[in-house]
């Protein structure tokens, strides 16, 4: 089955990509079940020569009708979970929708595959990852094929790509194959490599501490991608959502990190981490060679490499690696990983990374990981601080601070955090994606940093010392987003 | 607006956005203080008038584009100033930065002559002023606003109009407010993470991806690294924007101790010497700054 891609004329901010299974010929057919839709559209539509583009699912009995008058076998589970196609011969199937860094989970002949879409920020290349939990496809320009020479990534015939609008029902006449009327960025390569070859690509066992606000749904992303997966929650019935769809459960860090090859952390602050790993039925107690230890958890560097201290002990290997990205990053697999420590335990964790993350830094040594994350959450911490002045000080002197939000976002300092809090912050509303309490504690960590460097941070400590407030009316189980409260004259006491 | 359209002040963003207008096809008459400003313009097809009053006089709308509150006050009200030739069917574009007060006074003057008056401070500097991708906060006339809006679809890539005059001057102090502060938070975060061991160049990396990336960070970060601060926004006009909008929160005894903070920190750059380099400069004051 050979996967292409096209991309949509007309330059949005988010263009749409359309990507497309071409059916090999000679009959027979195949299955695809779906394991995870989100956010992926998926509409099936059949044809040699000509075929309409709909909008997503409602129109999905529409593709239904068109490929039954014509001849062609095509099923789609009710629940929009699973299509199949017997009899394809080959054409042009329209699969789907992606854009860039969509994840599509899938099943093919049973195989658990991963679809990622990847652009270069200014959209001017683009490839798709295929991935699969014993190997990663790429097409170019960053081919690994050295696991596996059977795959091919090909810039091969080229297609003309007509404007598509996704209206209703634009009918695009589609000749094939043609010569191409305009070049357009196609890479194609097959999905069907050789899967006999069986590399150690992928730690077998993982274990997974720490099922938060972020622990959780990372968890859950590595089962959904077919990984083997043993939890453990200091609360256990965090654990439930977890072992419903599949996951194993111990009664301790030790014992998850005694039957996993690789265990990964994911607690809320330097205290927690340290106990995990190094306390009482810890980590470290069921570490050993050939295992790893990945500690996800943002934590200073002294800490970071206490822990590192006890798991190399063990004679097992240690990566710190904290994440930037909040909750619906870490839904959608989109965090950022800022790892230091072994390289080879990196190299090994990647694809689980990967899988959970949209990119990933290798940064030297232990210590180096957690600098870089409290770098960054001082800054975001600064600028969330500001934009709450910003917000307050507009709405004092009668501005609407919606219309802020808005100039903001067209301007040079438009940055995607600011357009997702902004209406919420301007409603008094703070759902929390990040905790205030964790980012004040990014920021008094940071702080320390700084110190041990002799570096002199004002901004930074002014806005500390906003969260400190913030959180002395206890705001701390808000959203960070809820600093803006320390700044008026009668805030909101929710102690 | 087919007639001919004043220009007055060809400085960094002035000269840039009277050269957008006459490549679109406008018609210019312009104006600086220092006049061999305007041969440039000259080259792309403008006519230069001695005196803001006498631009005024010739044409129907004229655009005002100075440095800060003395200079806009300035072209209005001194001798051969906008003043003196401003009447009905007249109007005057102030798209300066400046403070609400200076801009109604402006907006008083001009309205009680007769004349039009629209404020339209702009957010965004050299480059996007080349590439007619200006932000334009408009506040005053409507029915200016409306006439005006060829020119500024020229000049920008979106407007707002916010109403009485006043608060786009506002809208556009609290924009810079945040940009300040942003810059100084930047700044820090460049320094600590050298400091630290770590390599700055990962660190503008890891920002193009995070929650908190932005333009602002993309364009300066790699010029910061190599300490080249090229002036796109004088330190100096951030520094006047930083103390007017802390002003404003004064009015109003709003609480803002990030900006107070930021705003020290660019006071300490001018005393450095470093007011005429870009606003970014304020990386060197970080930089300096020892416990």
């Amino acid at each position: 089955m050979l996967v292409a891609l096209f991309r949509r004329e007309a330059a949005t901010p988010a263009p749409f990509y359309a990507f497309f299974f071409f059916g090999e010929g000679g009959g027979g057919g195949w299955v695809l079940d779906f394991v995870e839709l989100y956010p992926v559209r998926i509409f099936v539509v059949p044809s040699v020569y000509e075929f309409t583009v709909h909008t997503p699912e409602p129109d999905l009995a529409a593709a239904l009708e068109f490929s039954q008058s014509h001849n062609r076998s095509f099923d789609v589970a009710e629940d929009h979970t699973a299509c199949s196609l017997t009899d394809c011969w080959s054409g042009i199937w329209v699969l789907g929708i992606l854009r860039r860094d969509d994840k599509l989970h899938y099943k093919e002949a049973g195989m658990a595959k991963t679809l990622l879409l990847k652009t270069t920020p200014d959209f001017s290349q683009h490839y798709l990852y295929l991935r699969h939990p014993s190997f990663n496809l790429y097409s170019p320009p960053n081919v690994k094929t050295s696991c596996f020479p059977q795959v091919m990534a090909m810039c091969s015939s080229f297609y003309p790509l007509l404007p598509i609008n996704f209206g209703n029902k634009a009918r695009l006449i589609f000749p094939f194959p043609t010569k191409p009327q305009s070049l357009v960025c196609f890479k194609a390569f097959s999905s069907q490599a050789d899967t006999s070859t069986t590399k150690d690509d992928i730690p077998a066992r993982i274990g997974f501490l720490g099922l938060g606000i972020m622990g959780s749904p990372m968890a859950q992303n590595l089962l959904k991608a077919g990984c083997d997966v043993t939890v453990w929650n200091r609360t256990k019935s965090k654990c439930d959502p977890l072992l419903s769809i599949g996951a194993k459960y111990k009664a301790s860090p030790e014992e998850v990190a005694a039957s996993c090859d690789i265990t990964f952390a994911m607690l809320a602050d330097p205290e927690s981490a340290a106990d995990v790993a190094c306390g009482k039925r810890g980590v470290a107690s069921g570490m050993g060679p050939g295992k790893g230890y990945v500690d996800v958890s943002t934590v200073d560097g002294d800490t970071s490499k206490l822990i590192c201290q006890h798991i190399k002990a063990t004679g097992a290997q240690f990566l710190e690696a904290p994440v930037s990205g909040s909750k619906k990053p870490a839904e959608d697999g989109q965090l950022i990983f800022l790892t230091a420590g072994d390289r080879s335990l990196y190299e090994v964790v990647g694809p689980l990374l990967d899988i959970m993350g949209k990119s990933r830094f290798y940064l030297g040594d232990v210590g180096n990981g957690a600098a870089m994350k409290l770098v960054v959450n001082m800054i975001m911490g600064s600028m969330m601080a500001s934009f709450s002045e910003g917000l307050l000080l507009s709405e004092k002197v009668g501005l609407d601070p919606s219309v802020l939000v808005e100039v903001i976002s067209q301007g040079a300092i438009s940055a995607p955090m600011y357009s997702m809090k902004g209406p919420s912050m301007v409603k008094s509303l703070y759902p929390t994606a990040f905790p205030l309490k964790h980012q004040q504690k990014d920021l008094r960590l940071a702080l320390g940093l700084a110190e041990s460097v002799s570096q002199s941070t004002p901004i930074a400590a002014a806005a500390n010392e906003l969260y400190k407030v913030a959180k002395s009316h206890g705001l701390s189980d808000d959203d960070f987003s809820a600093v803006i409260e320390a700044l008026k004259a009668r805030i909101q006491d929710k102690k | 607006m087919g007639e001919e359209i004043g220009f007055l002040g060809l400085g960094i963003m002035g000269k840039a956005m009277a050269v957008n207008l006459l490549r679109h096809g406008f018609k210019l008459t312009v104006w600086n203080r220092t006049l061999s400003k305007c041969d440039e313009l000259v080259e792309h097809g403008a006519s230069v008038g001695e005196t803001p009053a006498a631009v005024v006089k010739k044409c129907k709308y004229t655009i005002g584009m100075l440095s800060d509150p003395a200079a806009a006050l300035s072209v209005v009200f001194d001798k051969d100033g906008v003043l003196e030739h401003i009447c009905t069917g007249k109007g005057y574009i102030d798209m300066s930065t400046v403070d609400a007060d200076t801009s109604s006074k402006i907006s008083e003057a001009i309205t009680s002559k007769g004349g039009h008056f629209l404020e339209a401070p702009v957010s965004g500097s050299k480059k996007p002023a080349e590439d007619g991708q200006l932000v334009i906060l408009a506040a005053g006339e409507k029915a200016l606003y409306e006439e005006a809006l060829p020119a500024f679809n020229v000049m920008g890539k979106k407007s707002f109009f916010l109403g009485h005059v006043g608060n786009g001057a506002r809208m556009k102090l609290v924009v810079n407010m945040i940009m300040g502060s942003m810059m100084n938070a930047f700044s820090e975060g460049l320094e600590l993470a050298d400091r630290s061991g770590l390599n700055p160049q990962t660190l503008l990396d890891v920002l193009d991806l995070a929650a908190i990336a932005n333009p602002m960070f993309k364009m300066k970060g790699p010029p910061m690294l190599q300490n080249n601060y090229t002036p796109a926004f004088p330190l100096k006009h951030q520094q006047k924007d930083m103390r007017l909008a802390l002003a404003l929160g004064d009015e109003n005894a709003i609480s803002m101790p990030v900006a107070a903070a930021a705003n020290e920190a660019f006071k300490k750059a001018r005393n450095l010497g470093l007011g005429d380099l870009d606003f970014s400069a304020v990386h060197q004051t970080v930089k300096g700054g020892e416990l």
